[in-house]
């Protein structure tokens, strides 16, 4: 056996050997390490943002490669032999077990079930929990709702189980997951406060915290208990393609208010199952902005309303005050306010104008519409309403430069630098108007677009 | 675009750059650590270019993803361009010398 040595002091069989082969083993390896890893990389690169593997992709199925159109179902059918039949005796649905099983047999199966469930809740079973079975008690059918008291929920007491006592991490957590479940996409917890409540409501009652056990609503007056110490704010998008159709029609997106105000009322239901109180509202009773900034969900933009960190400017809010003890979240900074400084994007393209120019926030208010006590970049928000009627205007909504969808890491890349650093904010605002970003988009073609579910994205 | 078609990408550029070595490594010259930095920088570029193009098309921005390409992928061109070009010149001036 030749001595395999390598470098120069190769022996000459060996020398021989590759050089007819081509590459040694050492090169051959060498290689195989670059191209793995060259391919490794490229594949990160090109998959590393979420939405890629995100299950929201728009998709139409009967698209997908191996699906193909045919002229008959794959189902074999003869109308023939069909017959119509009435679905209460012959559905095994209501009354038609009964029918094929027997009443005896229908009676069990009801109290079987309760059993079970009652057993899971006693004995905290996973899966049949107090706060499991809320969840699912809460979604069935429950209308839009604003009601401060409960639609059809009871507490653990009335039903005669122990109440629910969770350490409020825990409890926050069971909330989150429940509003992400009902349709939110993102939710905060923070304290109440008064301040930021209305003294009278957009329905003209006024609204009082009075030491009471449970909510009041009688004519012209609602009462929030004042052990209402918490409020959670859940976020619902608007559809970021319709965003983009500003000033007309299909812009706004307002099928959000429609899935944040069910999710609301579903979220609202679901605490109750679990034995608090849900104040479910709409923005005229809290001002919901500041609750939601101190929640942690956004920052106040140049524009006076809160931009997300994700869904830019193109969100609804949608609040809950409770009793329930929960654990808050915190603020967050992610370089807006440093980033509002140099863009002034919306300002620019507001058609009303009402939109500061300033490049540093103020206190001082631009009219009587603005809360003073915080330092902001105020509207005017009489200019801006005439547009937002008339011409369905959300232009700042739609240019603001956080306002992006997630299918390429570059906005990732430049939301994430400008939380470090504002060195590269100008040249950002540059490039955004280069790139076409937030101008408005041919209304006509928005019928040939491939949407996702809801028109929604999952970033 | 799909996590495979990733990879071939990769794969292709890697291929690349072995054969590349490989033709100066055969002809005597060891390439440099500004060459290879020049061309590993533009292959980055161009690999950004093309998911920013795609990414924008699936976003329906037809502007940004052509701008993409013109602001990414021409300047990482130009880099390889100049990597490779070196590695040429100073393969050129050493088998002269």
């Amino acid at each position: 056996m030749s001595t395999e040595k390598r470098g120069e002091n190769q022996p000459q069989e060996t020398q021989e050997r590759q050089e007819k082969n081509g590459m040694s083993r050492r090169d051959l390896f060498k290689n195989i390490g670059i191209i793995g890893t060259g391919a490794t990389l490229a594949a990160t690169v090109g998959t590393s943002n979420k939405a890629l593997a995100s299950q929201n992709i728009s998709v139409d199925r009967r698209n997908k490669w191996y699906v193909k159109t045919v002229d008959k179902i794959t189902t074999p059918y003869d109308l023939s032999q069909t017959k119509r039949f009435d679905e209460r005796n012959y559905s095994v649905r209501g009354p038609g077990y009964a029918s094929y099983a027997g009443e005896e047999k229908d009676e069990e199966r009801g109290r079987k079930a309760d059993e079970k469930l009652d057993k899971g809740i006693r004995e905290e079973m996973p899966g049949w929990t107090l706060w499991d079975d809320a969840l699912v008690r809460s979604t069935p059918s429950v209308p839009d709702s604003t009601s401060w008291f409960p639609i059809s929920a009871t507490s653990p007491e009335e039903r005669g189980y122990a109440p629910y006592e969770q350490p409020p991490e825990v409890a926050a957590k069971h909330v989150k997951h429940a509003a992400r479940y009902f349709g939110a996409s993102t939710v905060g917890i923070t304290a109440l406060r008064k301040e930021w409540t209305y003294s009278v409501s957009g329905g003209g009652d006024v609204i009082d915290f009075e030491d009471v056990d449970e909510p009041i609503v009688e004519e012209g007056r609602r009462v929030i208990p004042e052990k209402c110490k918490n409020i959670i704010i859940i976020t619902a998008p608007q559809s970021l393609d319709n965003i983009h159709y500003h000033q007309t029609r299909l812009g706004g997106g307002l099928s959000s208010y429609s899935l944040g105000s069910w999710t609301r009322t579903a979220l609202a239901e679901f605490i109750r199952w679990l034995g608090f109180i849900a104040i479910p509202c709409s923005n005229n009773t809290f001002v919901t902005i500041p609750h939601a900034i101190e929640a942690g969900l956004g920052e106040l933009g140049r524009h006076n309303r809160m931009v997300c960190p994700d869904y830019g400017m193109n969100s609804r809010l949608f609040p809950i005050a409770t009793d329930m003890p929960l654990a808050h979240d915190k603020p967050i900074d992610f370089g807006l306010i440093d980033f509002c400084k140099d863009c002034m994007k919306c300002a620019e393209l507001c058609p009303a104008g009402a939109i500061s120019f300033e490049r540093e926030p103020t206190w001082d208010v631009k009219g009587p519409w603005n809360n003073p006590g915080h330092k902001a970049w105020f509207e005017d928000a009489v200019a801006c309403r005439w547009y937002m009627s008339v011409d369905n205007c959300a232009n700042c909504q739609g240019t603001c430069p956080y306002t992006k969808k997630g299918e390429t890491v570059m906005h990732d890349f430049v939301k994430g630098t400008a939380a470090r650093t504002r060195m590269f904010n100008k040249a950002f605002v540059t490039f955004d108007d280069m790139f076409g970003y937030g101008f408005r988009k041919d209304p006509k073609k928005w019928w040939d677009l491939d949407l996702p579910m809801f028109g929604l994205y999952e970033l | 675009m799909g996590f495979l078609a990733w990879v071939i990408l990769g794969v292709i550029f890697s291929i690349g750059a072995v054969k590349l070595f490989s033709w100066a490594g055969d002809n005597g010259y060891r390439v440099k650590w500004y060459e290879v930095l020049l061309m590993v920088l533009g292959v980055l570029a161009v690999i950004f270019a093309i998911e920013a193009f795609v990414g924008n098309l699936r976003e329906f921005e037809s502007t940004a993803a052509n701008m993409s390409l013109v602001l990414m992928g021409l300047p990482g061109v130009i880099l390889i361009a100049i990597g490779v070009g070196l590695i040429y010149r100073n393969l050129t001036k050493l088998s002269t010398s």
